[in-house]
């Protein structure tokens, strides 16, 4: 059994420990969790940002929330981080006093579309963030997650909330034993994207 | 090249603010960014710092980068560094208290210790001419004041681009040559790219070296300031206004005294005292305003011309003093309105045509009066759009209708030539000379000379609390 090293993240014990023996040359496969709020397309935005001032080539989708238009009207966005170009992913509706997002499909086909296309060559692939839509019901950017199993990237990162952790992994098959949980939250947050870069060198 | 944009596109909601715009900016380059009202000046800097997308939701295409970096997925944090941004209206990116906490926040939050933010922010304040005021509340603060603050707030966080959004608008002649001073030093020393949009030509035109025009979301040209200024009539015909011959000179030796004043007064202040907290900024003035005619009020940043409006308009209880209408009662809204120089906050219904519509309803009037009001400012084909979408500009015109509305006998204008280009402005303030042949009364407040000479009959100088000069202004030509 490895000894943990200091500067390496809250692996969970067993799975992610047995990671560089039985699979030496895959690319590192990360998955984000935590809470809404906690901060996880922070950290993919400061990664994505890391990781191009290190000279590497970013591609995959971020969804960040914005802050409402002067009308009080929250969005969600989904960004290509190959390329910057962006769409409106939703806006949030009250379906009977609860909160929900209404998601333009049209946007979600258009996300998974720049992550395929921005995947080939890359050094980082960056997933913000996969739900239910795509663990449970195969929509959505279900087709992204294909595309964390394999390639040619040197790190993996997707975004998930706690409850879909065992969803992605049973989706992604024989992959999923590679899979490292890193648990996003205020302390570790801020020194977390230099460190999945400096890990992955 | 610390920008560079390719077939960069951008729009709202389907509708298209930027259509495919490249184009390229070296660090060190002066350039002044102009065009219409509504043309994308704004939505081109607010993605240079990445606001758009991540604070204002749109669908973005194509390519920008700014000093080597995304800013549509750059945390915004991080763009702040790099690119600094003064808004039209500065008021709305203040969250402190006083002038020095302002200040320093930028530095402080870029992770500089105290020492070294507070010794930035000194600076700063210094270049824009601010030094003293440091305790200050930001509430007591003038408009010009603000704005120099807003800018020295930027510079404090030293970027590598600082993007002004018509950073003149707000200053008198004395502050807005200090600003190109301090940006000519800022430049020539630290190389510092600075991009200027600006309706008013004149004031920017010979510190920048370089001029985009944009029109309809494109860039419609970019070339050497120089050649664009010498293209006048095709300037004119996108309602941009050509930069002045002759420079601006104190308003102290533009305006000659007047004979005596014929026309029937309709209010009368005398011996006025206001101001804010423990300060008073009118002090013993008197002056009266008369039935039709067009008066403007004009002064130094700080000299209390806004505060001697909300007096007038009957928003704000003088200290002393009386505020005497001849006939009639003087109600806030209806004998008298203003506009105030942020618009934003004059408006409060969903679309357009609703917000110009509100008053005659309200009143029980006709509806005609929206649509004379809509059709004079140049709003009928945006009814319908929502208010909270227009540009600053838009926004002012379409408050400005809705006064007009309600037909008031006195309309007081503080400062709106604001996200204005020269072809909106001429066609509200030749509405507005219109207004005053049926008797009604304006009282334009501007530091905008060009505007002041061409319309204004009369004009007065606030320095020291009280009127210190009037009459009509030098070799004034008014559209007959």
């Amino acid at each position: 059994m490895r000894t943990k090293q200091p500067h390496r993240l809250y692996h969970e014990s067993g799975l992610a420990a047995r990671v560089p023996d039985t699979l030496p040359a895959m690319p590192r496969l990360i998955v984000l969790v935590g809470p809404p709020g906690c901060g996880k397309t922070t950290v993919c935005s400061r990664l994505a940002d890391a990781a191009r001032a290190a000279g590497w080539r970013v591609a995959g989708i971020l969804s960040p929330g914005t802050p409402g238009d002067p009308s009080g009207r929250r969005a969600r966005l989904v960004v290509d981080l190959a390329t910057g170009a962006a769409r409106e992913l939703g806006h949030r509706v009250s379906v009977e006093g609860a909160l929900h997002w209404a998601l333009d499909e049209e946007a979600l086909a258009w996300g998974a579309g720049a992550a395929r296309a921005g995947a080939d060559g890359a050094d980082l692939l960056i997933v913000d963030e996969l739900g239910r839509l795509e663990l449970d019901e195969g929509r959505g950017w279900a087709s992204v997650v294909d595309l964390l199993c394999g390639g040619t990237w040197r790190l993996a990162v997707a975004a998930v909330r706690e409850e879909h952790v065992d969803a992605l992994r049973a989706r992604l098959g024989a992959s999923g034993s590679r899979l490292e949980i890193v648990r996003v939250d205020e302390r570790g947050r801020d020194a977390l994207p230099r460190r999945l870069i400096e890990d992955a060198r | 090249m610390i920008v560079e944009a390719e077939g960069f596109s951008v729009s709202y909601g389907g509708r298209a603010a930027l259509e495919a715009v490249s184009l390229g900016i070296v660090e060190g380059e002066r350039i002044l960014l102009t065009g219409p009202s509504g043309c994308g000046k704004s939505t081109l800097v607010r993605c240079l710092n990445g606001l758009v997308p991540q604070a204002v939701p749109a669908r973005l295409d194509g390519r920008l980068q700014v000093a080597g970096r995304m800013p549509a997925t750059t945390p915004v944090e991080q763009m702040a560094g790099i690119v600094g941004m003064v808004f039209q209206n500065p008021a709305t990116q203040f969250f402190n208290l006083t002038v020095e906490e302002e200040v320093v926040a930028g530095p402080l939050n870029l992770g500089l210790g105290l020492a070294e933010a507070r010794r930035r922010a000194r600076k700063a304040l210094e270049w824009m001419g601010l030094t003293g005021l440091d305790r200050r509340a930001l509430s007591t603060l003038s408009g010009g004041e603000r704005q120099r603050l807003a800018i020295a707030s930027a510079l404090a966080m030293r970027p590598r681009l600082l993007v002004l959004d018509e950073p003149t608008s707000h200053l008198d002649l004395h502050a807005s040559r200090l600003l190109i001073q301090a940006l000519h030093a800022l430049n020539e020393q630290d190389g510092l790219t600075v991009v200027v949009v600006e309706h008013r030509l004149a004031e920017v035109a010979h510190f920048t070296s370089r001029t985009l025009v944009m029109n309809e979301g494109r860039v419609a040209a970019d070339d050497a300031t120089d050649e664009i200024f010498s293209r006048r009539e095709w300037l004119r015909s996108l309602g941009l206004r050509r930069p002045a011959v002759t420079p601006a000179q104190d308003w102290s030796t533009l305006i000659v005294p007047d004979g005596l004043e014929s026309r029937r007064p309709v209010l009368q202040v005398s011996g006025l005292a206001a101001g804010f907290g423990g300060r008073r900024v009118l002090d013993g003035l008197s002056l009266t305003l008369h039935e039709g005619e067009f008066a403007a009020l004009v002064g130094d940043n700080g000299a209390g011309k806004s505060t001697l409006a909300r007096v007038v308009a009957g928003l704000q209880r003088p200290q002393g003093g009386t505020v005497r209408w001849l006939e009639g009662r003087g109600r806030p809204g209806r004998d008298v309105a203003l506009l105030f120089q942020d618009p934003a906050g004059q408006l409060f219904c969903e679309t357009v045509g609703e917000e110009v519509g509100f008053g005659p309803e309200n009143f029980g009037e006709a509806a005609s009066a929206a649509r004379a009001a809509l059709d004079a400012t140049g709003l009928a084909r945006l009814a319908s759009r929502q208010v909270q979408r227009l540009s600053l500009g838009e926004q002012q015109r379409t408050v400005l209708a809705a006064l007009l509305a309600l037909r008031p006998r006195v309309l007081v204008l503080d400062e709106p030539t604001i996200g204005q280009d020269w072809g909106h402005l001429q066609r509200v303030m030749d509405f507005l000379v219109s207004l005053t042949r049926s008797g009604t009364s304006v009282l334009l407040i501007s530091h905008d000379f060009k505007l002041v000479h061409r319309y204004a009959d009369r004009v007065m100088l606030l320095r020291g609390g009280r009127i210190a000069a009037e009459g009509r202004p030098l070799d004034a030509v008014r559209p007959s």
